[in-house]
C-alpha cells in the first residue's frame, strides 16, 4: 500500500487514500506529540484535528510519501501545540470534518492495517517475558528508560539496549511479511 | 542506526521529549530511513497500546488486571476526559482520607481494648530476703529490673523457678514473674493504639495461678488475682476476670471491698 501511495501524480482518491492511511497510522503519533508540550488529551486531540483539518482544506497541498506527510502534521502539531492556550480552545466542527472525510476510504484500507497490526501483536506475543515486559512499560506503562529499569530492576544501558533490539527484530520480521 | 537515537525516536513516539528536542528529532528523522523506520514501527506500538480491544499489553480477561493497574489506568483516563488533573486529585486525596478515617476506625473497634483505663500495673520494687546459693539469680533480676530490663529479669527469675521449683520463696518468684510478663506484654500500635502480647500475658497468667495458689501469705493470694483479673482483662475476657475477683470477695480478706469495687467498674465497662 505503501508503495502505491508514493506513486506520482496523487489524483484526488489517492491523496484522500494518503490522508486517510497517514490518519488511522499516526493520530496517536501526533495527539503524544502535541501532549509533549504539557496540554491535556483533550486539547491535544484538538490541536491534531485542526492542523489536519486545515491541509485537508487546502487541497493544492500534496506530499510525496506517507512519511513526508507524517512529519510535516508532526512538525505543525507541535509548533501549534507550544503556543497553545486552553482560552484559544474551540469547539469547532474539525473532528467531523475529518471523519466525514475519511469515512468513506476507511473499511477500504481497514483491513491492510488490520493486517499489520495483527502480525505486530502476534510478532509481540512471541518476545521473551523480559522483553515483552520493557514493552509494556514503555509504551502501554509510558514510563521512561530510567523509570523502567528502576521498576525492572536491571541497568538503563540494558534496558535502552534491549528495547533498540527488540525494535530492531520487529521491524525485520515486518519487512519479511512484506509490510 | 545507533541506540540511543531509537531510544530517542521512542520516547518521541510517546511524546516525552520536550518540543524543542521534538523537532530537531523530527529533522533528523526526516534525512534518516532508519529512524523514520523505526518512528513508523513506534507509532504502530502506540496504536496497539492504546487500542481498547486487542491491546496486546492487556493481560487475559480471565487473569484479571492487577486492581492497582485498574486504578493508574482510570485516573489517566478520567484525566483524559476532563484535561485537568486537580479534579482527580481532589477525588483522590478526598478517597484516600476517607479509607484512612475507616482503617483507622476499623482498626479502633477492633484492637482497641475497652477496659484500658483499668490495666494500669505500677512498677513493684523486688526485694529479697534470700540466703545462700539462690540469691544469686534473683539478685541478678533485682539488678535487671532496677535496671529496666524486664526480658532478662523475667529470665533469671524463671532460671530460679526451674532450679529451685520447691524453694520457698517460689510463689513470691512466680508473682514476680506473673506481674512482669502483665507489665511487658503491653505495646503500642502507630504510638497510640494499646495492643497486648495475648502469649506473654497468658504466660502471667500462668505464673500468677501459681502464686495464688501457694502463696502462704493472704496478701499475696489476694493481690496475685487482683492481678490475674487484670490479665484476664487484657485478653477481653471479662468473666474469668469477675471469677477471680469474686474469689477474693468470697474469702473475705481486707481487700474483699476492693474487689468488690472493680467489679462493678468492669461491668460498668461492658
Amino acid at each position: 500500500m505503501k508503495d502505491d501511495l508514493e506513486k506520482k501524480p496523487t489524483p484526488e482518491l489517492e491523496w484522500q487514500a494518503l490522508w486517510s492511511a497517514a490518519y488511522q497510522r499516526y493520530v496517536r503519533l501526533w495527539i503524544n506529540l502535541a501532549r509533549s508540550a504539557d496540554i491535556p488529551f483533550e486539547e491535544a486531540r484538538d490541536v491534531v484535528q485542526n492542523v489536519v483539518a486545515g491541509i485537508i482544506a487546502e487541497p493544492s497541498r500534496r506530499f510525496e510519501s506517507l512519511e513526508h506527510a507524517r512529519n510535516y502534521v508532526a512538525k505543525s502539531v507541535i509548533n501549534r501545540a507550544k503556543g497553545y492556550k486552553s482560552r484559544m480552545r474551540k469547539r469547532t466542527p474539525w473532528e467531523d470534518v475529518v471523519e466525514s472525510k475519511f469515512a468513506v476510504l476507511e473499511e477500504e484500507f481497514a483491513g491492510d492495517e488490520k493486517a499489520r497490526r495483527e502480525e505486530l501483536r502476534s510478532a509481540i506475543r512471541a518476545l521473551s517475558k523480559k522483553d515483552f515486559d520493557i514493552l509494556k512499560m514503555r509504551f502501554y506503562g509510558g514510563y521512561t528508560l530510567a523509570q523502567t529499569s528502576k521498576l525492572l530492576g536491571m541497568p538503563i544501558s540494558t534496558i535502552a539496549s534491549r528495547e533498540a533490539a527488540i525494535l530492531r527484530k520487529l521491524r525485520i520480521r515486518l519487512h519479511k511479511k512484506g509490510f | 542506526m545507533k541506540e540511543t537515537k531509537i531510544n530517542n525516536v521512542v520516547d518521541l513516539a510517546l511524546g516525552r521529549l520536550n518540543p524543542g528536542e521534538a523537532l530537531d528529532l523530527l529533522d533528523t528523522i526526516g534525512r534518516d530511513t532508519d529512524a523514520s523506520e523505526a518512528l513508523d514501527l513506534a507509532a504502530d506500538l502506540v496504536n496497539l497500546a492504546g487500542e481498547k480491544e486487542g491491546n496486546v499489553f492487556l493481560p487475559p480477561a480471565r487473569r484479571g488486571v492487577r486492581i492497582h493497574e485498574r486504578v493508574i489506568l482510570w485516573i489517566r483516563r478520567l484525566d483524559d476526559a476532563h484535561g485537568k488533573v486537580w479534579p482527580v486529585g481532589v477525588l483522590s486525596a478526598v478517597a484516600i482520607l476517607m479509607a484512612l478515617g475507616l482503617g483507622a476506625q476499623q482498626l479502633i473497634s477492633s484492637r482497641g481494648n475497652r477496659y484500658e483505663e483499668l490495666l494500669r500495673i505500677d512498677a513493684e520494687p523486688m526485694e529479697w530476703n534470700v540466703r545462700g546459693p539462690q540469691d544469686a539469680d534473683l539478685a541478678v533480676a533485682g539488678y535487671a529490673l532496677a535496671k529496666g530490663d524486664e526480658g532478662d529479669a523475667l529470665r533469671y527469675l524463671e532460671r530460679f523457678l526451674r532450679v529451685h521449683p520447691e524453694s520457698d520463696v517460689a510463689p513470691f518468684v512466680h508473682y514476680s514473674a506473673g506481674a512482669i510478663c502483665l507489665k511487658s506484654a503491653r505495646s503500642t500500635i502507630l504510638t497510640f493504639l494499646p495492643a497486648y502480647n495475648e502469649e506473654q500475658v497468658m504466660k502471667g497468667l500462668a505464673h500468677l495461678r501459681h502464686a495464688s495458689l501457694t502463696a502462704p501469705s493472704q496478701d499475696l493470694r489476694d493481690q496475685s488475682r487482683f492481678l490475674r483479673a487484670k490479665g484476664f482483662l487484657m485478653l477481653q475476657q471479662d468473666a474469668e476476670a469477675i471469677a477471680e475477683l469474686d474469689s477474693v470477695i468470697d474469702s473475705g480478706s481486707g481487700r474483699s471491698a476492693e474487689a468488690t469495687l472493680f467489679v462493678e467498674r468492669i461491668t460498668s465497662h461492658r
